[in-house]
């Protein structure tokens, strides 16, 4: 019977990714369709979050939505909103069966891309193991496909996107990462208006770059110059250069450019994550925050060289930290703290780490906390924002590539608990 | 939601001119700032500019107020900046242009400071 399971689970997989060569994304609900059916898998949907991590939305395919099928979701407030918020694997209906259906995370990397609603004919942890297993390999086809899908790009957007909005989420890595060595995150709103703001993580051997840019301004012009700036500066690293000359890069770029009229404010930094170091160059912008433990956050404060493409003069300095395993690291831009409402006050950054450390200590992933984060600023501003406010969070987990379970829980991935050799009922596990 | 930006002369003393400037300095409203001091700049003059009444200022505002002390620089002019409130004050210090800006607390210290001819700016 098991090895039936073991090679039904397989010949689903095997069977997925050999379609998935010859397959537009728009193909993935009828192929998948076809092959889950092999692990005890029917009515298989699969759902896409949107960009504001609003609603959950059925990718139809060529097949169109099957009739009586849900197409739109609400995440908050809803039972597969829980699953995705969390990452577990989750019973639709309270009757909690297999056959009442699951919903399940489909997480790429660790970025949280949506959910698979399965129904299973088996009702055990091999099933669950195996809906995982198929969520996984869906992610990472829809990864995989999404650079050449308008119907993807389509689907998670719930409004007009502009020119630069544009630009920038095509320049920008995937908002969430990890490893055994660290956990990135990342966050802009207003995320179909973002016209200036732009982060960048990278991974180089035992380093990590980060790079959060603040381009004046909040046109199309803004996210042209963003564009530029980040692209000189990873340009300039791509070739060797320290932070001081990526920041010098940047400035050079922009005065061909822009001759004084346009400048960008940033963070340069680079994490050591074999030894916790983090070094950075502050070119005229918000000092980085660190947060260490359940209840203290202070600035890291370095002086700043001038903003990029001003040409000051400023002379820019290399500041230097030593991060302890578990401290976040907090990259933003004055959207966040500064949003203002005539005649209200800001959100303000005490606020801003207040809410940080409060989730931190709650341990929620750090996507979610800074799902929560945007929207309670968004909240806090009835929805509108005049600048872009953009986080960017890393936390430093320690030296070690293959010491993944923290980097699992904090990035909230799936929960996978493994399928141990059967063990005879009631016989204890080690 | 922009404020509008308000642009008065204070007063023109010789070859110095203070203008008071209130409401918000931003991507809309800076460049009537900058069209206004370049109507009053002239070669080796001095023009302060009083921001108490400034409700917010983001990068473009700063943006010009580098340019236009830039713009001073080349005609052999000072561009200085009194009383900024504390939020500008902050960017000015977050971005690092407070330490090239000429700032002084009030209009009148920095009209004093100005006056005197020979005089140089005291940061």
């Amino acid at each position: 019977m098991d090895v039936d399971r073991e090679a039904g689970g397989r010949a689903m997989l095997a069977g997925l990714l050999d379609a998935s060569h010859l397959m537009p994304l728009d193909a993935l609900p009828r192929t998948v369709g076809e092959h889950a059916g092999a692990a005890g898998f029917t009515d298989v949907l699969i759902y896409v979050a949107d960009l504001g991590s609003d609603e959950l939305r059925l990718l139809a395919g060529l097949d169109g939505a099957p009739p009586g099928v849900e197409q739109d979701i609400r995440i908050e407030g809803t039972v597969p909103g829980q699953a995705y918020q969390y990452g577990h694997l989750t019973p639709a209906t309270p009757r909690r069966t297999g056959r009442d259906g699951w919903w399940v995370p489909v997480v790429d990397g660790t970025e949280r891309l949506g959910l698979l609603h399965v129904r299973s004919a088996h009702d055990d942890d091999r099933a669950r193991e195996d809906a995982d297993r198929l969520a996984a390999l869906v992610a990472m086809l829809i990864g995989a496909k999404r650079t050449s899908s308008d119907t993807l790009a389509r689907l998670t957007r719930t409004e007009p996107m502009t020119l630069a909005a544009e630009m920038a989420w095509n320049l920008m890595a995937p908002r969430s990462y990890a490893d055994g060595r660290v956990v990135i995150s990342a966050s802009l709103e207003p995320a179909y208006h973002i016209s200036g703001d732009v982060y960048e993580y990278a991974l180089d051997g035992p380093l990590v770059h980060l790079t959060l840019l603040d381009a004046m301004g909040h046109d199309t012009a803004a996210g042209l110059c963003a564009a530029l700036a980040l692209g000189a500066c990873r340009n300039a690293r791509r070739q060797g250069a320290d932070l001081i000359a990526c920041g010098d890069a940047v400035e050079a770029a922009l005065i061909e450019q822009y001759d004084g009229r346009r400048f960008a404010t940033g963070i340069v930094a680079t994490l050591d994550t074999r030894t916790g170091e983090l070094t950075w160059v502050n070119r005229g912008h918000h000092p980085p925050i660190i947060i260490r433990g359940t209840r203290s956050s202070r600035n890291l404060e370095c002086p700043p060289a001038h903003p990029m493409g001003t040409d000051l003069g400023l002379t820019a300095t290399v500041c230097r930290e030593q991060l302890l395993p578990g401290d976040r690291i907090v990259l933003y831009t004055d959207g966040i703290t500064e949003a203002r409402r005539p005649g209200d006050s800001e959100f303000g950054i005490e606020r801003f780490t207040d809410f940080l450390v409060l989730h931190h200590a709650e341990g929620l992933p750090v996507p979610e906390t800074l799902r929560r984060l945007i929207h309670a600023v968004l909240d806090y501003h009835d929805g509108r924002l005049q600048d872009d406010a953009t986080v960017v969070m890393c936390e430093w987990l320690g030296p070690a590539l293959d010491h993944k379970q923290p980097a699992a829980g904090l990035a909230g991935l799936p929960d996978r608990a493994p399928v141990s050799s059967p063990t005879e009922p009631g016989s204890s596990r080690p | 939601m922009t404020t509008a930006l308000r642009i008065e002369t204070a007063d023109t003393r010789g070859r110095t001119t203070a203008l008071t400037v209130a409401g918000d300095l931003d991507l809309h409203t800076a460049p009537t700032l900058d069209h206004r001091v370049k109507e009053v700049l002239g070669d080796r003059s001095t023009v302060i500019v009083e921001l108490t009444g400034i409700t917010f200022c983001d990068s473009s505002g700063l943006n010009t107020l580098l340019r236009l002390r830039r713009r001073a620089q080349e005609t052999g002019s000072q561009f200085v900046l009194a009383a900024p409130p504390p939020q500008m004050l902050r960017l000015l210090t977050i971005t690092g242009a407070g330490r090239i800006f000429t700032i002084h607390g009030s209009l009148a210290e920095a009209r004093q400071a100005h006056s005197r001819p020979g005089a140089s700016p005291t940061g």
